[in-house]
């Protein structure tokens, strides 16, 4: 029975995206004119090998003949024939970044924009145009001829050399006598090997015996085979796949002539049947004992543009980039372990439950503390399911940094700590392209270029830093760089001409550099592509609080910027305060909460005759009553008689009116947006213990709404 | 002159049948023509056959002929790379 290999297409998409952030790594790690460091060579080219073998697999023929031209040029790179030039690093990532669009096309069932991958192959041809030194190279030990291989028989499925850059493949088939009996047929076999190139055949007859003594079910023949073409050493061998147990099979590469012939290769897929005849020094076999070398079967091999297309998998493999996730099998076995302590608590509260008797209700009690303690552990391990590090976005920023920096002429080193910090698969999503604009930011309006560093007595390469960890039960991530700083007085004077700020009025550092999110508001002086248009900053904040961030600029004028964003661990449960608004309940999350208090009358005071603020520790804090924004009937409405909890949200703080507290706990978050529709100050909503539905308060959101308010 | 006349379908199960047929010609020593025009399949057990008889044949001087051999035996011999050892370069 087949195997359906479409169940194996997404994990091909995801290893070879995977394969492509290894070759890009590996290229940025790379020093141009320098000595060839060939383990990251090795490593670039395994990843291209791996992309080209499963494409091959797949029948995604672009994608194999595309990565079969970079790994033309990692091969002569790797056999110390070409030196490593930053435009060949350069060429190869621009491959990388093509070769990723490639497979994302693919697995969206679209077209693949052919143009770009041609052009990008006409340049790596040039690469090796351009610096192939005409070498000879010595054709590798010819095959074994017939009567070696009778006399010495291969191992089965030998370990077959593979040079990547080779004309085909030779393999040496002989049968093992049962072969044909169980319906095996070398003929079909063959005519498969003839569809996927020129195929030359010779048989071998010497072990044919008499005829009186040959068993007409046995198989006594074998074969030597050359296939001419570009077919992947995995599609010969899949070839062989039924009969593999049943006979002793050898593939290894067809050698290059002498003259060099891979750019003929890379320019176009000719046919096979152009290639060059067979080289003389291939072996002749003794006329008696083998039929003769002749071309028996020089079958075309289809034209190009006649090829396989790239299968069209159903509409059931579309493309899953959010829904899946790949999830190291310790936390697995985490979540198993706890499954079967939850399940040895249910047994004992299922024995405790029979026949119940009060002075058991201890042991209940002690039942009941087990369940919440498993119940809490399975839940704070389903959840690191669905964590990664933080690499996974982190890790494009070599690139970025490379190509920005180079485009702005600025010498910039990137920092990056903190790596593993895991986070919830969901955040990290949201966070990329957030996180793309900090860095863009910091090289091109943050570093300065290396003569102006170099007047202020800075070293000439900026550095960049980009950190994450964890802090309090939040995820930080730190973009900083050692560049200009903001230019607090240009960002005052842009505050004041735009009428965000008004004049004769102190503002705080903090005050002024939280203009740079306000929309359409820039200092660059000059607009690049690559950042200062003003647009952004206020997407940046918009995203982050999306996934329920904050975000805070610290910067000093000639020594740099750091940027601060706090991020939830998750964004599926969160730790909240229940309070009592009216007849409902509402939830803060703990951790916006400073501190709750009962307010007195001294302590609450009245500006301009409007609006209250709260005395609290020194500072005047803005009191919303919750109960005025989102029309609670039944509501305390004497600020003596409710509470007010104190919360902070983007550095400022503000208390928040309630009737009262009721206790904590852990709540699992539903959108309000897909159930209902976005309430302003409400981030989500969940279903209390009782059954009714609480409501998530945003304190982000009602701090703005305050602010609005004021 | 004897005369064989290949069916159809040729394939392994009908190679027994055909091997004691090919046999008994051998024995006959007659010259022997193999007519391959209704072949429509052909499995490499038959063609080993009779590549085993002409090999002989060849050693006993017993002269083999083969008449009108179908695309499907000239293709299937030629994936095999037996065109010229079963003599089908000259008939085809």
């Amino acid at each position: 029975m087949a195997i359906d290999i479409g169940q194996f297409i997404q994990t091909f998409f995801e290893e070879s995206l995977e394969g492509l952030d290894v070759m890009e790594a590996g290229l940025l790690a790379l020093q141009p004119g320098e000595a060839t460091d060939l383990e990251q060579i090795n490593t670039i080219f395994r990843a291209a090998h791996s992309i080209k073998g499963g494409s091959g697999t797949f029948g995604f023929r672009e994608v194999t003949d595309f990565t079969h031209a970079m790994e033309t040029l990692l091969d002569r790179v790797r056999e110390g024939r070409l030196m490593i030039t930053g435009e060949m690093v350069n060429t190869l990532l621009e491959s990388v970044d093509c070769l990723r669009e490639m497979l994302v096309t693919l697995r969206e069932k679209a077209e693949i924009d052919e143009a770009r991958a041609d052009e990008l192959r006409i340049r790596l041809l040039e690469l090796l145009e351009l610096n192939e030194p005409v070498v000879s190279k010595p054709i590798s030990a010819p095959p074994p001829t017939s009567s070696q291989s009778a006399a010495s028989p291969q191992p089965p499925v030998a370990q077959s050399s593979e040079s990547p850059g080779a004309l085909g493949w030779r393999i040496g088939f002989l049968p093992h006598a049962n072969l044909m009996h169980s319906g095996n047929d070398p003929v079909r076999i063959f005519r498969e090997l003839a569809s996927l190139g020129a195929l030359t055949v010779r048989a071998d007859r010497r072990r044919l015996p008499s005829l009186a003594n040959l068993h007409p079910e046995d198989c006594y023949l074998a074969w030597e085979l050359e296939l001419r073409g570009d077919a992947a050493r995995e599609e010969v061998a899949d070839v062989f796949a039924w009969v593999e147990d049943e006979c002793d099979l050898h593939i290894e590469s067809l050698v290059e002539p002498p003259s060099f012939t891979a750019p003929e290769e890379l320019r176009s897929s000719a046919p096979p049947s152009s290639l060059p005849p067979l080289p003389s020094s291939a072996p002749k076999a003794p006329a008696e004992d083998v039929v003769q070398g002749e071309l028996m079967q020089q079958q075309e091999p289809p034209r190009s543009d006649e090829r396989r297309k790239p299968e069209r998998r159903p509409s059931s493999m579309a493309s899953s980039e959010s829904s899946s996730i790949r999830v190291s099998i310790d936390k697995v076995d985490a979540v198993i372990n706890l499954v079967g302590e939850l399940v040895t608590t249910q047994s004992m509260l299922s024995a405790l439950g029979t026949d119940f008797e009060m002075d058991r209700l201890d042991k209940l009690h002690e039942a009941l503390d087990q369940l919440d303690r498993n119940t809490r552990d399975l839940q704070e391990h389903v959840m690191r399911i669905r964590m990664l590090p933080v690499s996974s976005v982190f890790s494009r920023f070599p690139r970025m940094v490379h190509d920005v920096s180079g485009k702005l002429g600025k010498h910039v080193e990137l920092l990056i700590n903190g790596e593993q910090t895991e986070i919830d698969k969901t955040v990290i999503e949201k966070i990329g392209d957030p996180l793309v604009h900090l860095v863009r930011n910091s090289l091109d309006h943050g570093l300065e270029p290396p003569d102006e560093r170099l007047r202020q007595g800075k070293p000439e390469t900026g550095n960049v830093m980009l950190d994450a960890y964890h802090k309090s039960g939040s995820i930080f991530i730190e973009v900083s760089d050692d560049g200009r700083g903001l230019d607090r007085e240009a960002l005052l004077r842009k505050g004041l001409d735009t009428g965000l700020l008004k004049p004769g009025e102190e503002y705080s550092d903090e005050q002024v550099y939280d203009l740079i999110f306000h929309p359409g508001l820039s200092t660059a002086k000059q607009i690049s592509d690559v950042s200062g248009r003003g647009v952004g900053m206020d997407v940046v904040r918009r995203n982050i609080q999306d996934v329920g961030g904050t975000i805070q600029i610290a910067s000093q004028w000639g020594r740099g910027t750091k940027i601060t964003i706090c991020l939830p661990l998750t964004l599926a449960i969160l730790d909240g305060q229940l309070v009592t608004i009216g007849q409902d309940c509402y939830i803060i999350p703990l951790l916006s909460i400073i501190e709750s208090v009962q307010a007195n009358a001294e302590m609450v005071n009245r500006v301009a005759g409007k609006n209250e603020v709260l005395r609290f520790r020194g500072q005047h804090l803005p009191i919303l009553r919750l109960y005025e924004l989102f029309g609670a009937k039944g509501a305390v409405t004497d600020l003596m008689k409710g509470l007010l909890v104190v919360v902070e949200a983007d550095g400022r703080q503000v208390g928040l009116f309630v009737d009262d507290l009721l206790g904590q706990q852990q709540v699992s978050i539903k959108s309000l947006e897909k159930n209902f529709r976005r309430v302003a100050g409400v981030a989500g909503a969940t279903i209390l213990g009782d059954g009714r539905v609480g409501l998530i308060l945003d304190i982000s959101g009602l701090v703005r709404v305050n602010n609005a308010v004021l | 002159m004897a005369m064989i006349k290949c069916q159809s379908e040729l394939d392994i199960a009908a190679a027994s049948t055909l091997h004691q047929q090919l046999l008994s010609a051998l024995q006959a020593g007659e010259p022997l023509d193999i007519d391959g025009q209704a072949v429509s399949r052909i499995h490499a057990a038959v063609l080993q056959l009779f590549l085993s008889l002409i090999i002989e044949a060849q050693s006993l001087k017993v002269p083999v002929r083969w008449l009108n051999p179908s695309p499907t035996l000239m293709e299937s011999a030629g994936l095999l790379g037996l065109v010229d050892a079963l003599g089908l370069a000259e008939s085809g």
